[in-house]
């Protein structure tokens, strides 16, 4: 099966659960940076974030509504071609930096925190291989795969939520104006340059059967209220320990599991997190593929390799970057540009010449 | 543009038997010298001449197919004692035609190839000197093996009758229970040598016409010279990409659970030949559905269901997942378990990935085997294979002694969902690579790849992983657990309208 990239070919629920699970993935790669903020200020900004990333899709939401179109690529190639191939590379680049991403941080995470013989170039190249494989099956495989994957995160933070009850300490709570109002504002502007899905819900509104943009607002209120359930959490239990951690649920999950009547949750939380590696790495992919179509019009194939290939050789230069590439205002920030460009690129460039097929 | 087909030394492209279009001859040795050139003057081909009130006749039958003592009552006595007003073939005809009632199924046929067909299906033919057409006469009296309960799919409740070879008998098991106007039966034939005859069953109005069209069209790409199984027919009508492990056609031997399936808006396809028919679509869920489960209390049948599943992950990671615990993540287990895993790997010579491949290659060896020979022969082996994995092979230090308890819970296991145990024996190997490469990891990878894979499968433009993914909550009452026949009674399934597939459709085959 291929993927048919204009057809209509998922449902606004599958839609819901490709971002939820999505934003999960980047909510348990959190690696502290050098712009971290206190947990305190995480938490209490969750909400701003919300109304932030709802405020981010508006102008999507209105050139959609005002051009009567349901592809803002489309509308884009409507307008002129060099308006739809700025607003697909721009697409394409966001894809790619955000599938990078999620190919490099798991590799990292298992090479350098689960691992310690598999090289990590072994590992990236078989996370790569999979993803490439979820995408040739198509953007309906993987969604449909995000169900049983969701179910499960579900039944994971339930288990964690009993697990760690007894531990939660509200001591660990500070109020979050502390530090002033400068650690808001960076934590608020840090999640949000953390949800990328936005970008993504952007860019799949076309392949979605209907409500589309009811299912993305939905997505975001499910996702802040997974993050708002885990950060308090990871503050609660782990306290300032959480703040100097990375992967902060995994070490959750870790240090409560020898006295857990559920075992090792650690275990089972790893086997959850490698599948939302794939659906999230696939997503971003199958976008990236949708991309090059438009741009080349050349077959799966073609479109599938070449995301592939761009996606391995930013991987391959993740490395040099260091600890740069982590920095969420880098690959974040990236997607979430192309989130706001694209919508006013397709709105408000000017017609020219026939319209585009 | 079409495919050259390419010629390969040793082997030919199906062909289908010369001269079998030719129409019979008015000259009644013509037609049987030249039946008996066509079959080569084989030994079954019985031919029978006498004469009819002065006209010479024929009757051609096939060894062995035929009921001799419905052949002497129902045929040769009347015919005998037959006085014709005027001799001649056309008077001769036309009294068997309307008032000789010879056969319940008694028709014409035209065609050398019609002859050689009804009688290797036990008919008798009747070839009149003078007329160019043949008189058929169902006689069939050849021996099968009676209806009996079918051995792959054992209930506890419900009826113990299993299709059985016969297509007629089959056809009648399902007629029996479905006592509808609306039930169809559509034959075709299949095998250009074979020439095996096959029935599609569907309720008339409640399948999709796409469906039965879709599936018509691929029986007509067919060409193979035999058909002996339905497992023949599955390749023509499957989707070909992706490749998958699974299928979206099911597999029954029961006629009751044929029935459930037909009035859902599935197709059943019978073979003659076979006791196993087809059933399409079908979908992963009801890999792990049995008749029992509606007749069971609902409780009990959602305990069975969990089982099943849990025995059907089991079955297919646990091997894998303790290769990969074991090599990549002892700290996972418990230190006494740790402990006593370490001691029993001590004396052996392989790494923990080779010991459970030899472990579950010696599995399959002894299984194919104990399948295979004569029953007591097979107990014996079992019972061999048995000593030599779990005691011979532990002392020998070929193997350490948890593996063996892995191997039993996996093997057993396995027998749980039996009409997934093809996929599920492949897949353990490859877990065990998986898990052996790569730990946990590959595991996991290889586990969202598996189930991407089975959620990619289409079966009659229905996602297979319908209606658990995409998902409809109402749909989960009868696949999640089971509903109690007070309420699942009140609406039926319509398979072409689960979740993922297109929409409603103007029912009826005929429409």
């Amino acid at each position: 099966m291929n993927p048919h990239w204009n057809e209509k070919l998922i449902d606004g629920r599958q839609l819901l659960l490709l971002l939820v699970l999505g934003r999960l993935f980047s909510m348990m790669t959190y690696s502290p940076g050098k712009e971290a903020v206190p947990g305190s200020v995480t938490l209490a900004v969750q909400l701003p974030v919300l109304g932030l990333e709802l405020a981010l899709l508006l102008p999507a939401i209105w050139v959609l509504r005002h051009f009567d179109a349901d592809s803002l690529l489309g509308l884009a190639y409507r307008k002129n071609a060099l308006t739809g191939h700025f607003c697909a590379l721009l697409g394409l680049a966001s894809c790619i930096l955000q599938a990078a991403h999620t190919l490099t941080v798991q590799a990292d995470f298992l090479s350098g925190t689960i691992y310690r013989l598999p090289s990590r170039t072994g590992l990236l190249l078989a996370l790569w291989a999979g993803v490439l494989y979820a995408v040739w099956l198509g953007l309906e495989s993987f969604s449909r795969l995000g169900m049983g994957v969701f179910l499960a995160f579900g039944l994971l933070a339930a288990a964690l939520v009993v697990q760690s009850l007894p531990r939660i300490d509200l001591i660990n709570l500070h109020s979050p104006l502390e530090g002033g109002l400068s650690p808001i504002l960076q934590g608020t502007l840090l999640s949000t340059a953390r949800c990328g899905e936005l970008g993504a819900a952007v860019l799949l509104f076309p392949s979605v059967r209907r409500d589309a943009v009811r299912w993305t607002a939905r997505a975001a209120f499910v996702w802040t209220g997974f993050t708002l359930l885990l950060s308090f959490l990871t503050l609660t239990v782990l306290g300032n320990f959480a703040a100097l951690r990375s992967y902060p649920v995994y070490t959750l999950a870790l240090s409560g599991s020898e006295r857990s009547v559920f075992g090792r949750l650690d275990a089972l939380l790893l086997l959850v997190w490698i599948f939302l590696a794939v659906i999230r790495g696939a997503m971003y992919l199958w976008l990236g593929a949708k991309c090059v179509f438009l741009l080349s019009g050349r077959s799966n194939l073609f479109c599938i390799g070449t995301t592939g290939a761009l996606v391995l050789a930013v991987c391959a230069l993740s490395s040099p970057i260091g600890r740069g590439w982590e920095s969420p205002l880098l690959w974040g920030g990236a997607m979430l540009a192309a989130t706001a460009a694209i919508p006013l690129l397709a709105g408000f460039s000017p017609q020219i010449g026939r319209k585009h097929p | 543009m079409k495919q050259k087909e390419r010629t390969v030394p040793g082997y030919r492209a199906p062909q289908p038997p010369e001269g079998e279009n030719i129409p019979l001859s008015k000259h009644l040795q013509r037609n049987l010298e030249y039946l008996r050139a066509a079959s080569h003057n084989t030994a079954d081909l019985v031919i029978r001449e006498f004469e009819v009130s002065s006209v010479p006749v024929a009757l051609v039958l096939c060894e062995g197919m035929f009921n001799l003592v419905a052949l002497g009552q129902n045929v040769l006595a009347p015919l005998t004692e037959l006085k014709l007003k005027r001799p001649d073939p056309e008077e001769l005809l036309e009294q068997v035609r309307r008032s000789l009632v010879l056969a319940v199924d008694q028709g014409e046929v035209a065609t050398v190839g019609e002859v050689f067909r009804f009688i290797m299906s036990g008919f008798g033919v009747l070839l009149v000197d003078g007329a160019d057409c043949g008189i058929r006469l169902a006689l069939q009296g050849f021996s099968f093996r009676s209806v009996s309960e079918p051995s792959g799919e054992v209930n506890l409740r419900g009826s113990r009758e299993g299709f059985t070879e016969p297509l007629r008998i089959n056809m009648s098991m399902i007629r029996r229970r479905i006592k509808s106007s609306a039930l169809r039966f559509e034959m075709v034939t299949l095998g250009t040598q074979s020439k095996t005859d096959a029935f599609l069953v569907y309720l008339n109005g409640v399948v999709s016409p796409r469906l039965l069209e879709e599936i018509k069209q691929n029986l007509k790409k067919i060409k193979l010279e035999q058909v002996l199984d339905t497992g023949y027919l599955q390749p023509f009508l499957e989707k070909r990409r992706p490749l998958s492990f699974f299928s979206g056609i099911g597999i029954t031997e029961r006629p009751d659970t044929a029935c459930a399936k037909i009035s859902e808006g599935r197709v059943v396809i019978l073979l003659d030949g076979t006791p196993m028919a087809l059933v399409l679509p079908y979908l992963f869920s009801e890999h792990f559905q049995s008749f029992d489960d509606y007749a069971l209390r609902p409780y009990y049948a959602l305990f069975i269901l969990c089982l099943k599943y849990f025995s059907f992950f089991m079955t297919i990671l646990l091997p894998g997942s303790y290769v990969a615990i074991g090599t990549f993540h002892p700290q996972l287990l418990p230190r006494e378990l740790l402990y006593n895993i370490t001691a029993s790997m001590q004396p052996t010579p392989f790494s923990l990935m080779t010991e459970a491949i030899l472990i579950h290659l010696f599995y399959e060896v002894m299984r194919e085997a104990g399948l295979r020979l004569p029953r007591p022969v097979g107990h014996a082996v079992s019972i061999a294979g048995g000593l030599v994995i779990g005691d011979v092979a532990v002392k020998a230090g070929l193997i350490g002694t948890p593996l063996v308890l892995v191997v039993a819970l996996t093997a057993i296991s396995a027998f749980v969902v039996p009409t997934l145990y093809e996929p599920v024996t492949v897949l353990r190997f490859l877990f065990i690579l998986a898990g052996g490469w790569w730990g946990l990891f590959g595991i996991g990878l290889g586990f969202a790849l598996v189930l991407c894979n089975l959620c990619a499968l289409t079966v009659a433009h229905a996602p297979v992983t319908a209606p658990g993914s995409p998902l409809r909550l109402f749909s989960l009452r009868d696949m999640l657990y089971r509903q109690s026949w007070t309420k699942l009674g009140r609406r039926m399934m319509e398979v072409d309208r689960v979740p993922g597939a297109p929409g409603p459709q103007t029912k009826g085959a005929d429409s």
